[in-house]
């Protein structure tokens, strides 16, 4: 098309030519580099007692996890681990309180908390069992067996699961992963930013134009209705996608220059046991920030078309708005399984690891999909349809 | 598309435009060929209105547009077009020229040709100066300038100035009144003022709406008479008259 390139770099240039844009995505990145070292950041109290600085405690943490890098989470490590923690006495009300704690139990503290994640146990039930491999690895199958039942799945989707279970190497190894678990920790925050900065930024993008009285001279001329609502989404569209891309490369310098950058192979399940398959963080950490991307293209699309039909910048701002609210507070019961499953894909909810890496699946052609193959398609189909709706409603304009 | 001058027509055939329950626009049928034509009425009397189904923004209720053939909903029509809207905005971020250059691009010059031409316009309406400058920085009269050159940009053939005159100082309104005349020799322009001896200097052919309506049209050949007291006494004399 002739002058969409043209026209394309103008529409980027009035996006960015406004205050809000620098000012939103200044704040943003402020609020995304606090959500990564927000680890780091205040004093640990226990029992409003000053045990430490948050940063001192990662210190050690890290030397510590360090330490057991490399190490498969067998029977020995177990055992190790049962004695560390034996020491603590069994009359102190809160163990983590205990000199014993900090002295014995600390340095295999992420262990621990593995074994709890991964049997869906509280502390105290996991103190008083046994050190026993074999039944931490058969406790992770009844808590996924448990997981899937009250996630309400088909007998077919947990077969399904059963089949992806095979491919996941046990023992895990243990590997320090900070970094990655940083970026997967932070990703819902993140996914807010974007989400809110894209609905400030973009909201604008159409309805400027009548404000500002220069819809009469686009109409009029030659290719104000066709190329230049073109020129306008594909710029929006870049630029919601640059947005994702600026925070995620923020987020990850940050979080890796930090934290570290090792642990990218470490199995998925040392961080996230309720998940079946073999993936490592990094890949985790890669697909959660792809799924952003794909969730900010939509969020750009839909913000550009709504302020098309409501011809209103702060009224589109205050429809994205509520939604994003609604979405933190709203939570569909499991039960209305289609409803809830529906509801997760929403961008401001989707893009957490419990709702990407969910157990449950989408019946396609005879298989399965699991949400990091089917929410990409639905999002980019989505966003086909936003562009052609939208496309009509310019045109009847 | 066929540039010869005597062959330059804009057809308005019965068009009407119809809110709610008011009708703007009602029934107006008009042959333009190259010359200028002067649109007087009061406010509200549908001559924005009127502009506006001209130059595609609006789309009839019923009735139709063309040039030459080529319907007002045609990407060829608005080729051919200026329009300079009676109140119309600008991009306070982007400076005289950068302005230029997209209206230039959305009027479909090439790179090129909307750097030469943007040079010409800007001193043509004497803003060669002040094209680097941003528009938020611009007074009234230098904005309305821009408008007036950012219409002209595409060479068109069928211009529509509302209000163009509006916000000039008395040089620079004498200067536009008759580069608008200049104009008018191969192109059809047609220009709806509230400033009468504006129409009176330069109009080719004078249109009188009212309520909607055409009231009068015809060649304005003064005489005794002047066009203000004729304008006047066309609005006193309401229903006699009406083509």
């Amino acid at each position: 098309m002739k002058n969409l390139k043209t026209l394309y770099q103008f529409e980027l240039k009035k996006i960015f030519g406004r205050k809000i844009t620098w000012i939103t995505v200044g704040i943003m990145l402020i609020l995304t580099a606090t959500t990564v070292c927000s680890q780091l950041l205040g004093t640990y109290y226990i029992d409003r007692e000053k045990v430490d600085s948050n940063y001192a405690i990662f210190q050690r943490s890290r030397t510590y996890e360090k330490a057991l890098s490399g190490r498969p989470v067998d029977q020995r490590l177990l055992e190790e681990m049962w004695d560390a923690y034996g020491k603590i006495p069994a009359a102190s009300e809160h163990y983590a309180g205990t000199k014993e704690y900090w002295t014995y139990a600390f340095p295999y503290s992420a262990i621990f908390g593995f074994v709890t994640n991964a049997c869906d146990m509280d502390a105290a039930e996991a103190l008083n069992r046994e050190p026993d491999e074999t039944e931490l690895y058969a406790g992770r199958q009844d808590m996924l067996e448990d997981l899937w039942n009250s996630a309400y799945l088909t007998e077919g989707e947990k077969e399904y699961w059963r089949q992806q279970e095979l491919s996941v190497e046990t023992p895990f190894v243990y590997a320090y992963k900070e970094g990655w678990w940083m970026l997967l920790d932070g990703l819902y925050t993140i996914g807010i930013m974007t989400l809110l900065t894209i609905a400030i930024c973009l909201s604008g993008v159409f309805p400027v134009e009548r404000a500002r009285k220069t819809d009469q001279l686009i109409f009029s001329s030659r290719y104000g209705k066709r190329t230049l609502y073109l020129a306008k989404i594909l710029a929006g569209i870049s630029f919601a996608a640059g947005i994702s891309l600026l925070y995620t490369a923020a987020a990850a310098i940050l979080a890796l220059a930090v934290y570290g950058c090792d642990g990218f192979g470490a199995a998925l399940q040392l961080i996230y046991p309720d998940y079946s398959g073999s993936i490592s963080v990094g890949q985790a950490v890669l697909i959660s920030y792809g799924l952003l991307l794909a969730a900010a293209v939509l969020a750009g699309a839909f913000v550009m078309v709504l302020s098309e039909i409501l011809k209103n910048a702060v009224g589109t701002l205050a429809v994205i708005s509520g939604v994003i609210i609604l979405s933190m507070f709203v939570n569909i019961p499991v039960h209305l399984r289609v409803l809830a499953q529906i509801w997760n894909y929403l961008p401001s909810v989707f893009l957490s690891l419990w709702n990407i890496f969910d157990c449950r699946l989408v019946p396609f052609a005879g298989t399965y999909l699991t949400n990091t193959q089917f929410v990409p398609v639905l999002y980019l189909g989505m966003v086909g349809l936003l562009l052609t709706a939208g496309f009509k409603i310019y045109q009847r304009y | 598309m066929d540039g010869g001058i005597n062959k330059m027509e804009l057809s308005i055939d019965r068009v009407s435009k119809q809110y709610r329950n008011k009708i703007a626009v009602d029934r107006v049928s008009l042959r333009l060929q190259t010359g200028v034509y002067g649109l007087l009425g009061a406010n509200g009397a549908g001559k924005t209105t009127l502009m506006r189904m001209i130059c595609g923004i609006l789309k009839p209720t019923s009735g139709t547009i063309a040039f030459n053939h080529m319907d007002v909903s045609t990407e060829e029509y608005r080729a051919v077009l200026g329009y300079l809207p009676q109140d119309f905005g600008y991009y306070p971020e982007f400076k005289g020229t950068d302005f230029l250059l997209y209206m230039a691009a959305l009027k479909g010059l090439t790179k090129q040709q909307a750097r030469q031409k943007v040079l010409e316009m800007l001193e043509l309406v004497s803003l060669e100066n002040d094209g680097k400058r941003k528009i938020k920085t611009y007074s009234g009269g230098m904005k309305q300038r821009l408008g007036i050159a950012q219409a002209l940009l595409n060479d068109p053939k069928l211009l529509v100035l509302d209000e163009p005159t509006a916000g000039l100082d008395p040089k620079e309104r004498v200067r536009f009144r008759n580069l608008i005349g200049e104009l008018g020799k191969s192109r059809i322009v047609l220009l709806s003022t509230h400033i009468v001896s504006d129409i009176e200097h330069i109009a080719d052919t004078v249109l009188m709406m009212k309520d909607g309506q055409m009231i009068w049209q015809g060649k304005w050949e003064g005489g005794a008479e002047d066009l203000e007291d004729f304008y006047l006494r066309q609005f006193e004399e309401e229903g006699r008259g009406r083509i």
